[in-house]
């Protein structure tokens, strides 16, 4: 088992080191000039080569490219054109932000999305069934930013009782949250109900009813873990979603993180920090994947004994 | 008198015609398929007729009747600029479709041709086709586009761009896949042992069976590119003010969200129907034209 | 019912609602099985003896099935018994193996949990308890290095190994019938004789009666004492196994012997192919009227066409549906 770990860790290395290729040769590719933009409008063409020279600009690509590898194993991501401070440095506490709104929004989707999926299920085409499988077309569908929004009016606005946006308490984690895992809660609910429908109709679901075991234990022990398998599954697949989803749903309630950060970058052409955010974006889900590889390996006998 | 039922003997091979008619009756059958249909049916027709259906300029302010409620007049209500919503609703969906049927066409321009001959031919072309294409997907997929975004900048262009490639690895995976089943079947085999050439056997038996999985994902990726551009509207790095983008007006109209919440619902609301429509036949699609071909 | 039958079946009648009609799968099923016997159930695929086990058993879909008739298990009717108390003959009273040991095992859970499962739920044994007496079923079915085995995953036994565990699974807590819904089909020849072999001298040892469902004649001429032969959902012909083979009654029992093919035989008709029996099973859709194999037999005769055939008894222990049997009584030369 260890040595599988390990061998994942290693095969990303090749991926992580094609994704800062990636990154660097699309930065570089912009149209206009990023020395020119942070000279500002009123620089005279000499500021603009100065600038150009202190960002190491005006030499040759490949040479850019080492310096920027070399940096970036140090941690040193460069400094923010808006702030001057390291990028490293900007990103760090937001980091634990958009990571901790990112674990709640994949917990409430698990919590709500697993038992309506089994729910329905175990009682296909009745009303619960339905109603489950309407209001899982509804999550995937609705755009995210628009729930926040309207959340806000119903619960801020209306009703006072929830914060428009900021953080703070954890009162100020719940819109964003339950924002962000909408869409995760509907794949999960319509991934587990077609998972367990599939299960269900194995032939060693038949065994175990055979053998006198009521419907209920049917479910939680012989049916559940088969169907983990490929709920894992989404999960991982999901959570790229997801991370993009934090960008919209950070901007909507003013949350600190990094997909906020992002945002004003973005908006502010500050190019080192939209570089260095996306890099740890990318980071994040590669290492997710490992993680839900793992998982899968743990539950799945046959890859685990042979 | 008695009746003979002979037993028929499977379909051989590649997706006939029958094949199609089968999947469409069964699509037909399947209510919640045919109601996505309808809603997608009135958006196509309002983005075409759009003109006739609201005379006069959408984008043209008219500041007297800013931010109104929903009247008789103006039947969604003004936005900040005194602009009429279901006007400005209307002409967005131009853009959206504009922004969907571009960037899916994109995809599968790419990114068909692109499985076909990674998937058929396999050796290096795959192992470079497939790390890229890992790379790429290494980055959440909304994510990505921004990035693009960041680099080609604003505007309707470049949103329809950076939407269409980041839908271009899925598109490889999903061709790559099918062809990889398919080439293994024998009536590949046999065509190529007649001396067919590599060419006319991708175009005349694979890429038919291509069409299936890659139409059910078209449809439900039109959906996705539709949120895509919204999303990216509403950051405001997407389609620019004035033009309408659903996303777009939903961004401005966050500033007024407490005085007049009307100007954000109702562009919302159009993106959930729309969206809903194409995944609502995309699913039907799915379950009628065969439910085990190789999806994701 | 026989006074010593301890399963005793009457006119079953089981149909499944689908969405082009409703199928009517088991047409008017009789069957007494007494302690002990091994009773074979013989038919073609689709012919409903799959069905009917799982009708005896209460495994059918709810929803979707429509059973009605009479299930006698010692002196209790299944069909009206409530969930609760099916659940406690399922595994205990009346076990069930199928045909598929690789499918038919739970991947997740270790081969000693599924046969302890059955003994905690029925015999009250605690899970440490029911594993080590896990240990012993694997050993009565001869698998090999039982203590190991009980912690093995099903993927790593043999087919033959799974099919001997899902035996200990079915006869560890002593069940009074066991039905065995081809047991061996999935299985290689040499193999299938193991696992029959076992069957047998387990039944001995526990006095369990056998209802073996097969399309295999040959299983039915070595394992069992009688045989009933089935044909769209109605039972033909019901004989002693060794007057079946030896004087089969009903068209459709000499058509299913005469396709066997044997070893240098001369067939009668002279000719050097195989005989078949022409046409194909009907559609459960499309029963045809009046007796279900008439489009199919040499000797229809017009009331065949017209009204389905009663089970008739004919000498003690032979059944047949046939109109020709009933009308010019028992014909023990009909070619």
């Amino acid at each position: 088992m260890a040595r599988y770990f390990f061998g994942r860790l290693i095969s990303t290395i090749p991926v992580l080191l094609g994704i800062t290729l990636f990154l660097f040769f699309i930065l570089r590719a912009l149209p206009g000039d990023p020395a020119a933009v942070i000279a500002g409008q009123t620089a005279t063409d000499t500021e603009i080569e100065l600038i150009r020279h202190q960002l190491g600009l005006d030499k040759p690509v490949i040479v850019q490219y080492k310096i920027f590898m070399t940096r970036l194993v140090m941690l040193d991501l460069g400094n923010s054109t808006r702030t001057q401070n390291p990028v490293i440095e900007e990103i760090r506490p937001r980091l634990v932000n958009t990571v901790l709104l990112a674990l709640v929004a994949t917990l409430i989707a698990c919590i709500l999305g697993i038992p309506a999926g089994i729910v329905a299920a175990v009682r296909p085409y009745t009303w619960m069934d339905n109603l489950v499988t309407i209001l899982a077309l509804f999550g995937m569908s609705m755009p995210a930013f628009w729930l926040g929004l309207m959340l806000i009016v119903i619960f801020s606005v209306n009703w006072h009782i929830l914060p428009v946006g900021g953080a703070g308490g954890i009162e100020y984690l719940v819109l964003p949250a339950i924002t962000l895992a909408a869409y995760l809660i509907a794949s999960i609910a319509r991934n587990t109900r077609s998972s367990m429908m599939e299960t269900l109709s194995q032939d060693y679901i038949t065994t175990a009813h055979a053998k006198g075991v009521s419907e209920k234990v049917v479910i939680w022990r012989h049916a559940l873990k088969n169907s983990f398998i490929p709920i894992i599954t989404v999960i991982g697949l999901q959570f790229g979603s997801l991370l993009g989803g934090t960008v919209l749903t950070e901007t909507v309630f003013a949350w600190p993180g990094i997909g906020r950060l992002l945002v004003s970058s973005i908006l502010g052409r500050d190019y080192p920090m939209i570089q260095g955010i996306i890099l740890v974006f990318a980071l994040l889900f590669v290492l997710t994947n490992i993680l839900v590889d793992l998982i899968y390996v743990f539950l799945d006998p046959k890859v685990r004994y042979g | 008198m008695a009746s003979q039922n002979t037993e028929l003997l499977p379909a051989a091979e590649a997706v006939g015609s029958s094949q199609w008619q089968r999947g469409v009756a069964k699509l037909l059958r399947n209510r919640a398929a045919v109601v996505g249909g309808i809603i997608i049916v009135i958006f196509l027709l309002s983005a075409l007729f759009a003109p006739i259906l609201y005379p006069g300029n959408p984008n043209a302010p008219n500041l007297i009747h800013s931010l109104e409620r929903p009247s008789a007049s103006h039947l969604l209500g003004t936005d900040q600029l005194g602009r009429d919503i279901l006007g400005r609703i209307l002409y967005g969906g131009r853009v959206s479709l504009t922004i969907a049927l571009g960037s899916v066409a994109m995809g599968m321009i790419f990114g068909i041709p692109l499985g076909l001959v990674s998937g058929y031919f396999g050796g290096k072309t795959d192992f470079l086709v497939q790390r890229l294409t890992d790379i790429m997907l290494s980055f959440p997929p909304f994510i990505l586009a921004l990035a693009l975004v960041a680099v080609l900048g604003v505007g309707l262009k470049n949103t329809l761009i950076s939407v269409g490639i980041a839908g271009i690895p899925h598109t490889i995976r999903i061709t790559r896949g099918c062809v990889l089943s398919i080439r293994e079947q024998v009536y590949v085999e046999a065509a190529r042992a007649v001396g067919t050439r590599d060419s006319v056997i991708l175009v005349r038996h694979i890429l038919p069976n291509v069409m299936v999985p890659i139409i059910v994902n078209s449809t439900l990726f039109l959906g996705m590119a539709i949120l895509f551009a919204a999303g990216l509207g509403f950051l405001g790095v997407g389609i620019q003010p004035p033009t309408p983008e659903w996303g777009t007006m939903l961004g401005s109209g966050r500033s007024y969200l407490f005085a007049a919440p009307h100007v954000a619902t109702f562009p919302g609301i159009a993106i959930f129907l729309v969206v809903l429509g194409f995944n609502l036949l995309g699913d039907g699609l799915r379950d009628a034209l065969d439910p085990r071909m190789g999806y994701e | 019912m026989n006074s010593d039958s301890i399963l005793s079946i009457r006119d079953l009648q089981v149909s499944f609602k689908t969405f082009d009609g409703d199928v009517r799968a088991v047409n008017g099923f009789n069957l007494d099985i007494g302690a002990s016997e091994t009773v074979g159930l013989v038919g073609e695929s689709g012919c409903g003896k799959s069905v009917t086990a799982k009708a005896i058993l209460g495994l059918l879909p709810k929803k979707a099935a429509m059973v009605d008739g009479q299930i006698l298990f010692r002196n209790q009717e299944l069909l009206q018994l409530p969930e609760k108390e099916m659940l406690r003959i399922r595994g205990n009273d009346i076990s069930m193996i199928f045909q598929e040991p690789m499918t038919s095992l739970n991947p997740v859970m270790k081969i000693g949990d599924q046969i302890a499962e059955a003994l905690v739920l029925h015999q009250d044994l605690s899970w440490t308890q029911a594993r080590k007496k896990a240990i012993e079923m694997l050993d009565r079915v001869h698998i090999p290095s039982p203590e190991v085995r009980v912690g093995n995953y099903p993927h790593s036994l043999s087919g033959g190994m799974r099919q001997r565990a899902m035996i200990a699974m079915a006869l560890s807590c002593q069940p009074a019938l066991l039905l065995a819904d081809e047991p061996t089909t999935a299985l290689d020849v040499t193999i299938q004789a193991q696992i029959m072999e076992l069957m047998l001298q387990l039944q001995t040892k526990l006095n369990t009666a056998i209802l073996l469902i097969t399309h295999d004649l040959g299983l039915i001429a070595e394992s069992a004492e009688r045989v009933l032969v089935m044909y769209a959902g109605r039972v033909v012909e019901e004989a002693m196994v060794a007057d079946l083979f030896h004087d089969p009654l009903h068209p459709y029992t000499k058509g299913l012997l005469g396709s066997v093919p044997v070893l240098g035989a001369k067939f009668k008709s002279g000719s050097k192919s195989l005989d078949e029996i022409p046409g194909v099973v009907p559609s459960l859709f499309n029963l045809p009227d009046g007796c279900a194999f008439h489009p199919r037999c040499p000797k229809a005769m017009d009331i065949c066409r017209k009204e389905m055939p009663p089970q008739t008894l004919f000498e003690p222990d032979r059944k047949v549906s046939c109109w020709l049997t009933t009308e010019k009584g028992v014909d023990h030369d009909a070619a």
